[in-house]
């Protein structure tokens, strides 16, 4: 026997709308194969009908029911991530929150995408940035869109803050951890509203916390220590971009999956601006770069 | 009325001799005893208005809404059992958000309509349901622009210019007819859409009311919203003057 | 076909709690880690369940932060009114079953049924069925429970993730409880749970000497174990209320 009749109805819609996989790719995002043959539509369909009713038609066989569920379990705890985001950093400064992340997005060791937009504005209030697996993200950002949507409908002059939005993708987290399948992110999510900066993180695991600087990734390691020893509250724009910049610098020389073409956000209390993608300059002309071997004899 | 006692009356499912379902018209009759709901569509957006009547004074202003918003783009009022609509509304809601999610971009007014219609419909076709006791106006806006549909109980959806319903429907639709609604901004279509809903209103009869009025248009950036106080009160104030030189006269 | 996917973490901290005659101190430091990184220097791990109550927790953070909802669900917080379906949690004879479902088919919650806070015995019992009912896919969370029993007391219970507990004197629990537990056994030993008649589980200290050795453990631990570090939170339970202190300890 297979799953639950959740799990069915999940399966469904999939197969029926390749149009919204990723098509450039051989698999789905899910590692689904996107171009489906008629036979495991109708197996999927007999199988929904089979977990609906206790009814299973005459073309599905014990033997495919067996398959099927392997099929299932192989979905469910052996997920791993295609596309890849590298690291988001999140401020707080004297205005409201700023966020920063490289636009490039991995498959494994290539890098596949240039320009993927890791960081989106939710609501009035707050940014959202993300690493990992891009399409997991952009999933997410549906399921806020709709958040804010049915929020926004009741036009009664309440909106969604950032405290509100990071509790939501906390719960979302952990809910798809719950079911052993996670959205392979981890989150930023910055805001300011009613004056009250904010600034948290979530994991894949719907593990959660603020604090007033945070980096997900190898940010966590190469761009926190720089923040702990530089960053001051109630830095100006000018010098939070830089101190961003410093650590995106660090990040793009020791970090293999970031590349050179970034975007800076802001959050204040006058709204969001995402700033076109841009580049820094990097100097390579260290003599340890040029000769790295020199002062390390017996490697290489 | 003629078809009192003949039995023809007690199921959405059985139709009249001469060809009618009671019970559909019934439903109507739900409607046509409710505050008069108004929706034009001016040049450059929709604007509805509803006459809304305040059932005890005890009633916190604002409460117990008749117009809300489906989408970002498009928004419903109601006329007649105010809670039935909110059943309409949130199906409305349900096939919007759907829409969005399989296609990736908002829905069609028309076929927003399309699928409200026939879930209205739906309702009439079966024998352990009862029709919805209201009507609804449908505004939105897309990329064919500002567009306005009416759903009647019966399912039936019709696009509109003007579209009244409600206990002063007749009156609003020969006030409606008189605009010259292709050159009308919706700025000015809020004055006049509050001034035949102050119109239609008979102050002997009538319960006391509360104007709500919301627009999709240019200026609300083809968002579907509720008018802007200060344009209400505005709206408000014209259409009292308007009255009262009308008493004048 | 690649490993299976790990739902767990472990994000660190240590717990202590000690119970007197009339207190008891509960502490956590504010650390939370993962692997070899710090994810942030002030996470409390510390929640008040009710009036005289106090959970403290470590392990793996989104469990533990779904646990403290939860157990506040069933009290009802204030800042917390999360309606959580209630779950049957006794082994009920089958011929109550149908009767019991209906009793509990509707989110049951203490405040509102009895009219008072719950005791700290009470919410012990109520944490250990919480954590055994997801015996098969647990909660990873170290709990000490401590707090002030209904004659006034100090009371500390300590769990494991799948909800064994018992009532002690004093515990600790996290990463570095290895470190701690052997001094707190040597400065405050406990009599013997085989002694006839038995003897009260609390510690003969006062309330001020069990905060300094709170301070001095957690200093201690802090010096051998990366997970515990950055700052102690120290909650005092007693007849006069809840305070708090804090003690700055090594960030390294």
């Amino acid at each position: 026997m297979f799953g639950s009749l959740e799990t069915t109805l999940d399966l469904l819609p999939s197969f029926s709308s390749p149009f919204l996989g990723l098509e450039l790719l051989p698999w789905g995002r899910r590692g689904r194969p996107i171009g489906v043959p008629t036979q495991v539509v109708m197996r999927a369909l007999g199988q929904f009908l089979h977990g609906c009713l206790g009814w299973a038609p005459p073309w599905v066989n014990h033997e495919q029911e067996m398959y099927f569920s392997t099929w299932i379990d192989w979905e469910t705890s052996c997920r791993y991530p295609y596309v890849t985001g590298t690291s988001v950093i999140g401020i707080k400064y004297k205005d409201g929150v700023l966020m920063a992340a490289d636009t490039g997005g991995s498959y494994g060791s290539t890098l596949r995408y240039k320009s993927v937009e890791r960081i989106k504005p939710i609501g009035k209030h707050s940014l959202l940035g993300a690493s990992g697996e891009i399409s997991d993200f952009q999933e997410l950002l549906r399921y806020l869109d709709e958040l804010i949507l049915y929020d926004n409908m009741w036009d009664d002059g309440n909106s969604l803050g950032p405290k509100e939005i990071h509790n939501y993708l906390t719960r979302v987290m952990y809910n798809r951890r719950n079911k052993f399948n996670p959205l392979w992110n981890s989150l930023v999510l910055g805001g300011v509203k009613n004056g009250q900066k904010y600034l948290g993180v979530v994991t894949m695991l719907g593990a959660h916390f603020e604090d007033k600087h945070v980096a997900t990734g190898f940010g966590n390691h190469l761009a926190v220590p720089i923040l702990r020893s530089e960053w001051k509250e109630d830095m100006n724009f000018e010098e939070a971009v830089k101190l961003l910049e410093k650590c995106l610098l660090v990040l793009l020389y020791r970090d293999r999956s970031s590349i050179n073409k970034f975007q800076i956000a802001k959050i204040t209390e006058e709204g969001a601006t995402i700033y076109p993608a841009y580049s820094l300059k990097t100097f390579w002309g260290f003599s340890a770069f040029q000769n790295p071997a020199k002062c390390a004899e017996g490697t290489w | 009325m003629s078809s009192i006692g003949t039995g023809y009356d007690l199921s959405v499912t059985t139709f009249s001799p001469d060809g009618r379902l009671f019970q559909i018209e019934y439903a109507a009759k739900a409607v046509d005893n409710s505050g008069t709901v108004v929706g034009i569509k001016c040049k450059d957006g929709i604007v509805m208005g509803v006459e809304k009547l305040i059932s005890s004074k005890m009633m916190l202003a604002g409460s117990n809404r008749r117009i809300h918003s489906v989408h970002r783009h498009s928004g419903m009022a109601i006329a007649g059992l105010a809670a039935d609509g909110r059943q309409i509304v949130t199906r409305a809601k349900a096939e919007a958000t759907n829409y969005e999610r399989v296609y990736g971009e908002p829905i069609p007014v028309k076929e927003l309509a399309e699928r409200v219609a026939s879930y209205v419909h739906l309702c009439t076709l079966y024998w352990w349901l009862r029709p919805f006791g209201c009507g609804v106006i449908l505004g939105g806006y897309d990329r064919d622009g500002p567009q306005l549909y009416m759903v009647e109980p019966s399912g039936v959806s019709h696009r509109y210019f003007g579209a009244a319903i409600g206990k002063g429907r007749q009156a609003a639709k020969t006030e409606i007819e008189k605009l010259k609604l292709s050159e009308l901004t919706c700025r000015e279509g809020v004055v006049e859409v509050a001034k035949i809903i102050y119109g239609v209103h008979d102050e002997a009869k009538d319960k006391a009311f509360e104007l709500e009025m919301s627009w999709v248009c240019d200026e609300s950036n083809h968002q579907h919203q509720k008018v802007p106080d200060d344009l209400l009160e505005h709206a408000k104030e014209a259409a009292k003057a308007a009255l009262e030189e009308m008493d004048a006269d | 076909m690649g490993s299976r996917f790990n739902p767990y973490d472990n994000n660190g901290g240590t717990c202590v709690a000690i119970a007197g005659t009339d207190y008891c101190v509960v502490a956590a430091d504010t650390r939370m880690s993962t692997g070899y990184s710090i994810l942030t220097r002030d996470y409390s791990k510390i929640c008040q369940l009710a009036d005289k109550c106090v959970l403290s927790s470590s392990g793996f953070q989104a469990d533990i932060k779904a646990l403290q909802k939860n157990l506040a669900a069933r009290h009802l917080l204030g800042l917390l009114s999360l309606l959580s379906i209630n779950i049957c949690f006794d082994a009920t004879p089958m011929i109550d079953c149908f009767l019991i479902l209906l009793l509990h088919a509707r989110p049951q919650i203490y405040q509102h049924q009895h009219n008072k806070q719950m005791s700290c015995p009470a919410m012990a019992q109520l944490l250990s069925n919480t954590l055994y009912y997801k015996r098969f896919f647990p909660y990873y969370a170290f709990n000490i429970l401590g707090g002030l029993d209904s004659e006034g007391k100090g009371c500390v219970f300590t769990y494991d993730a799948v909800g064994s507990y018992e009532r002690v004197g004093y515990s600790a629990q996290g990463t570095g409880s290895t470190l701690v537990i052997p001094v707190l056994d040597n400065q405050l030993k406990s009599p013997s749970p085989l002694l006839l008649p038995a003897k009260d589980a609390v510690t003969p200290l006062s309330e001020t000497e069990a905060v300094d050795l709170v301070k001095d453990v957690f200093a201690s631990a802090t010096e051998r174990d990366i997970y515990t570090g950055d700052r102690v939170e120290i909650v005092i339970i007693n007849a006069s209320g809840i305070r708090r202190e804090y003690i700055e300890l090594r960030k390294d």
